[in-house]
């Protein structure tokens, strides 16, 4: 560093300047809200089995493929045309799509389920939660990437999908 | 195994080893003794404090998440410096795309001070356009060199000489 080229006001001004600048206020309890996983009470994801017809969960399966899930979340680019005010706050619309699964989770949990079907479900719901981690992971790195928030926003519908055909299926038999 | 008191930065690496196994508490000490130069840092590179509490929640946030590439043959407040810089360069990109994107007006800069002072002086350099500020911040007080704020800022060397005189000269005329 060719400190020595400075001018000598600047210089001195330099030496003062506090090597320090504290926030005005504590920052930790949001970081910490930030680090710490969500609770997992509100998503159970390992309840009694599930079962619905095989049609439904065929349905759900192939409406949404695996590959789709798995796609590389798009990488950083110039925003959408979409404004930004049209997409939803992430905190708030999660939290209610959170709270619709708990409950469509809750109405399906003794409904009896063909087997087959009911490991198909599960499997399409634990790879559209993997998805959902794996977008949450790129926008704790890209947080204002409204491709990334859409994309998250069109995973979760179709959670809430499969679990709302799930959940209005008439019970199988036995 | 003695217990004697050591220096802060032992100290510290042996706390960054806690937070590595996953010691949230153990972080949370490595913050607290962090925080005031991180977010001076940010900061001076944002030019707003109001964005710089953000960017400081990011670094501590990416830090916490890359703890497994801190190298304990380091100091960790080295590490967390090198890692806040680019955090903070990549967020104000981020803002970048954003203005772009929201069409807001920048809020005017303030005048420059009539007199010299410490204070005056984070204010003229808050004043600064951003890209003289970063290169400002990133030599003469972090004390990289040309061809490391050319990397991390994706400009050449020869680019970022320019800024750094044009910064000194606004700083030189807004503490006169």
């Amino acid at each position: 560093m060719s400190r020595d080229e400075l001018d000598p006001l600047l210089q001195r001004a330099l030496d003062e300047l506090p090597d320090e600048l504290a926030p005005d206020r504590d920052l930790w309890p949001d970081i910490r809200r930030r680090l710490e996983p969500e609770p997992a009470a509100q998503v159970p994801q390992r309840r009694r089995s599930w079962r619905v017809p095989v049609a439904i969960a065929a349905a759900a399966v192939l409406g949404f493929g695996a590959g789709a899930l798995w796609d590389a979340p798009p990488a950083p680019a110039p925003a959408p045309a979409v404004a930004v005010a049209e997409l939803p706050e992430p905190p708030s619309w999660e939290a209610g799509m959170r709270s619709a699964a708990a409950e469509l989770e809750a109405r399906i949990t003794d409904r009896p389920l063909d087997p087959e079907a009911e490991a198909s479900i599960r499997e399409s719901l634990r790879q559209i939660d993997a998805a959902i981690e794996a977008i949450h992971a790129e926008l704790r790195e890209d947080p204002d990437n409204a491709e990334l928030d859409a994309h998250l926003v069109r995973v979760w519908e179709h959670k809430i999908s499969i679990l709302s055909a799930a959940a209005h299926v008439p019970t199988a038999r036995g | 195994m003695s217990q004697a008191p050591a220096d802060t930065h032992a100290v510290l690496d042996l706390t960054a080893r806690r937070a590595q196994e996953g010691d949230l508490a153990a972080f949370e000490e490595l913050y607290r003794e962090n925080v005031g130069r991180i977010h001076a840092l940010a900061v001076r590179m944002s030019g707003s404090r109001a964005r710089a509490d953000e960017l400081t929640q990011d670094v501590f946030v990416k830090a916490w998440t890359r703890l497994d590439t801190y190298r304990c043959e380091a100091r960790f407040s080295t590490w967390l410096r090198s890692l806040a810089v680019r955090a903070i360069i990549d967020g104000m990109r981020s803002d970048k795309r954003r203005r772009a994107r929201q069409e807001r007006a920048a809020p005017p800069r303030s005048t420059p001070p009539a007199r010299m002072g410490r204070v005056d002086l984070e204010r003229a350099i808050g004043g600064l356009p951003p890209k003289a500020r970063q290169v400002f911040v990133l030599h003469d007080i972090e004390g990289y060199r040309h061809d490391e704020i050319g990397e991390m800022l994706g400009i050449r060397p020869g680019t970022a000489r320019g800024q750094l005189h044009r910064a000194r000269q606004l700083l030189r005329e807004a503490l006169t």
